[in-house]
């Protein structure tokens, strides 16, 4: 019984967590529109959670719910309309029911006092009482049917039954003046397929669908509503003049199974399927898609991990094989099946990768109900747009990139957007755009964020820049637009005039590119005076499995980002310069700061004797470093590059990313481990930590 | 009621003793994943001395701590008889690099006492006690102080 609870707990708060969703981004669009398909949905999503909630014995959540539900279900029946106050206590009572829900979900129950939610709902419904009655009566009566039961139709009818379902005969009758009927007609069977299931029809659908009926139709109706319920929904329809709901009565009586469920589970269940009215169709639908635990991905996508290298070192040692054995059938089936497995192994990994994808409108529906608010706070029109949102990702990047979207959003909406008056001055329209898309590009997702607001003025950075002790005049006016607008990314840079707490002070761009960077990702701005902006943010479709390229140097492999990586260059020692004792080298007219690799990665430290034993078969490698040829590895940071000195090039591959953990802790320049081909274990670079270490111990030219 | 002292008063514990620069010492038993052969380790920069890098066990990244030198003992070669003890801490793995591995001993609670100044000169943070096992001593090692005490910090 214990398991159980905990079962539906977690079954419930999941569905909860899908109708709060909804619910959100629906009154959102109650904004806009009232449709009934929308004001239909919001009142389901309500009414499933009002039922789940207190069947789960969380009243003060079944409460607030209820007088949402209530609000909605008079707005349904256009005996209320909607008014920015009443969206204003949707929304709020909807925070209560996320709050309630987290509390749960961490403690098993919730404390949270809910009454102020509940009243201020209760208020805007007590208002709008007193007003139009529903003019449509509702008859309830016994009717003589004229439908004709096909025994394909009868089986469905029984099969309908027999799950809890109710059948009724419903005879709607249309204003005589109502002009086309067919239409009318199609619209009520439109609006019952939403509550049950259409079994039978008087005329038949070909007959409805060509107006072969007076004024009335007659319909046989299975559903877990109540009739009161059917003949409401029936009476939206304009130029409904009359509906009369029957409960159907069987010639031949259907056998009810006995229902032998768990107590515990039956009301649940029930208050969920009757809200949910599955259509077969929508039945049929569900059962194509299971949920999984994520954990099980997380698994399998380890397990292809190991898989990837052992397919690797497999072609290696194909390889070696060949070069010392003589050809032979067998070495080459040996290379077939290698092949076959690298090939199986790569579409492997692509299935798991898009099991694990889901689509960005799990982090973007979040931002239209922040922009409202945070619009709302500042006083300003704006129109926000959502591009792309179907475009998938993996599990592991949508978890973290929405804190630093959310970041950018504010910024745009905080600094970029003007006060609608200043639009009109400028020229503009009142309403200001934001626009947030996602596509995909190559082997990467893409996200924008622009706005048509006031543009970063690089002067103003400039003066900023120099103000604060960063820059010199000299080294400010040196600098391009372009890059005097990448100032924005350094740290303790805020060019709002008065801080507002929206985007609050200036912490926020550096520390948005530093995590993004983290992610194996990139940040790019663009952006007009007095035209806008717009953010650019690049991340790898996954944070599991990633490109690289393996170095050596000394005796240690090192795999570089590929993303980060630009390109690779061999040059002389004769080629490096000191400019103020930082090396660098020319390269097409432009000095290029350099890092050797060894110095930021020194194997140091009195060697134990352990390793001593280890080192001594690579001092090969050790010495080779001193020979004048040098591998350069162009990379970029930011809008910069930087050279990284190895000692050898391995080559590209692609490599799965394994934690250090917690007993070694952050490595500057490190991100984590792989392990190669050949079993040993290569280190993964950081490039922003490496460069931002090299800099601090002055390896490299500090830039401006 | 009576049980409950009989039962601490024969409790009996496995250990698995090693050797570290001549003296015997001792984990529990239930604290070892494994024991392996010295595999190749992987330098990491920046990291504290006694720590010496990671391995690659089965697919797996491993630290792997020079307990000599964590325990502020003098270093030794490495030798055929070296060993790695993969302990098993707050659900991650580390190995710790021994001299040898002696065996497995059994020990009764009350030979165990408290750890002294006077029987080691060790941090007695590492020591959980100290035990008598045929006339011989053995120290016993607390792996939680010696796997989550910050690290010996690198001379700067």
């Amino acid at each position: 019984m214990q398991m159980d609870m905990s079962e539906f707990h977690n079954v419930f708060l999941e569905e909860a967590q899908e109708q709060m969703d909804l619910m959100e981004q629906d009154f959102l669009a109650l904004e806009k529109e009232t449709s009934p398909e929308l004001l239909q949905r919001i009142f389901r999503a309500a009414h499933t959670l009002k039922g789940s909630s207190k069947a789960m014995g969380f009243m003060t959540m079944g409460d607030l719910t209820h007088a949402m539900e209530d609000i909605l279900d008079k707005l349904r029946q256009g005996e209320l309309s909607v008014t920015p106050p009443m969206v204003d206590a949707l929304f709020q009572g909807l925070d209560a029911l996320k709050q309630m829900k987290d509390e749960i979900a961490e403690a098993g129950d919730t404390t949270f006092n809910s009454s102020r939610q509940t009243s201020a709902l209760r208020a805007i419904l007590d208002k709008g009482n007193g007003g139009n009655v529903l003019s449509k009566g509702v008859e309830v009566s016994a009717s003589d049917s004229n439908i004709v039961l096909t025994d394909e139709q009868t089986l469905t009818l029984q099969e309908a039954l027999s799950s809890e379902f109710t059948a009724y005969h419903i005879k709607v009758t249309l204003s005589s003046e109502c002009m086309m009927k067919s239409i009318r007609a199609i619209m009520v069977l439109q609006t019952l397929e939403t509550l049950g299931a259409v079994i039978a029809l008087n005329p038949d659908e070909e007959g409805i669908e060509n107006e072969q009926f007076e004024d009335s139709f007659e319909i046989l109706f299975t559903t877990q509503s109540d009739p009161e319920d059917i003949s409401k929904a029936v009476n939206r329809v304009s130029e409904v003049q009359a509906v009369q709901v029957t409960k159907w009565q069987a010639e031949t009586p259907v056998e009810k199974p006995v229902v032998t469920e768990s107590a515990m589970a039956t009301p649940y269940q029930e208050t969920v399927a009757a809200s949910n009215a599955p259509t077969p169709a929508a039945q049929a639908k569900q059962s194509q898609t299971i949920r999984v635990d994520v954990t099980r991905l997380d698994k399998l996508i380890n397990l292809i991990g190991e898989l990837v290298i052992d397919r690797t070192r497999l072609v290696q040692l194909g390889m070696k094989l060949s070069e010392n054995a003589h050809a032979s059938t067998l070495l080459e089936s040996l290379n077939e099946t290698s092949a076959h497995i690298g090939r199986i192994t790569d579409e492997l990994q692509d299935e798991v990768m898009k099991a694990r994808m889901l689509p960005i409108e799990n982090v973007f529906n979040r931002f239209p109900r922040m922009v409202r608010d945070i619009s709302q706070k500042l006083g300003k029109d704006i129109n926000f747009v959502i591009e792309g949102k179907e475009t998938e990702l993996d599990r592991s990047v949508i978890e973290v990139i929405s804190d630093p979207l959310i970041h950018m959003l504010r910024n745009s909406l905080d600094h970029g957007i003007e006060m609608p008056h200043e639009r009109e001055v400028r020229g503009k329209t009142r309403q200001g755009n934001v626009w947030i898309r996602a596509y995909h590009a190559e082997n990467h997702v893409v996200i924008e964020i622009e706005d048509d607001g006031r543009g970063i003025d690089p002067q103003r950075l400039r003066d900023k820049a120099v103000q604060m002790g960063m820059l010199s005049v000299e080294g400010a006016n040196r600098l391009s637009d372009s890059e005097a607008i990448n100032l924005i990314f350094a740290s303790g840079l805020s060019t709002a005039k008065e801080l507002s707490d929206v985007s609050g002070r200036g912490v926020g761009m550096d520390i948005v590119r530093t995590n993004l960077e983290k992610l194996g990702g990139t940040v790019s701005i663009d952006s007009r005076l007095g035209r806008g902006s717009r953010f650019k943010v690049k991340l790898p479709l996954t944070l599991a499995i990633i490109r690289a390229l393996l170095v050596k140097v000394g005796e240690g492999v090192f795999a570089l980002p590929l993303t980060a990586v630009i390109e690779t260059l061999k040059i002389e020692s004769s080629e490096i310069h000191e400019v103020q004792h930082h090396e660098v080298i020319l390269q097409r007219g432009k000095t290029l700061p350099l890092i050797r690799m060894a110095k930021v990665f020194p194997h140091e430290g009195a060697m134990t004797p352990a390793e001593k034993t280890l080192a001594q078969r690579d001092t090969v490698a050790a010495t080779q470093a001193e020979t004048s040829s040098h591998f350069l590895v162009v990379v970029g940071y930011g809008e910069k590059q930087v050279g990284l000195l190895v000692d050898r090039l391995i080559g590209e591959q692609e490599i799965v990313i394994k934690a250090l953990g917690s007993f070694i802790g952050d490595i500057p320049g490190i991100s984590g481990a792989t392990i190669l081909g050949d079993g040993r274990v290569g280190l993964i670079v950081d490039i922003n930590g490496l460069i931002q270490f090299a800099v601090e111990s002055r390896n490299v030219v500090a830039y401006p | 009621m009576s049980t409950a002292v009989l039962e601490q008063e024969t409790q009996e514990s496995q250990l698995v003793a090693f050797h570290l620069a001549n003296e015997v010492y001792a984990v529990d038993i239930s604290a070892i994943n494994e024991i392996i052969l010295l595999p190749e380790i992987t330098h990491i920069p920046h990291t504290s001395q006694d720590i010496l890098g990671v391995i690659n066990l089965r697919g797996k990244i491993i630290p792997i701590l020079d307990l000599r030198k964590r325990l502020g003992l003098p270093s030794a070669e490495a030798s055929r008889a070296t060993r790695v003890i993969v302990v098993e801490q707050a659900e991650s793995a580390v190995g710790m690099i021994v001299d040898d591995v002696v065996g497995v001993v059994k020990i009764q609670s009350g030979e165990v006492e408290p750890p002294s100044e006077l029987i080691t000169n060790l941090d007695t943070d590492y020591i959980r006690g100290v035990g008598k096992v045929a006339d011989s001593l053995l120290i016993l090692l607390n792996l939680s102080q010696i796997l989550t005490v910050p690290a010996i910090k690198q001379a700067a």
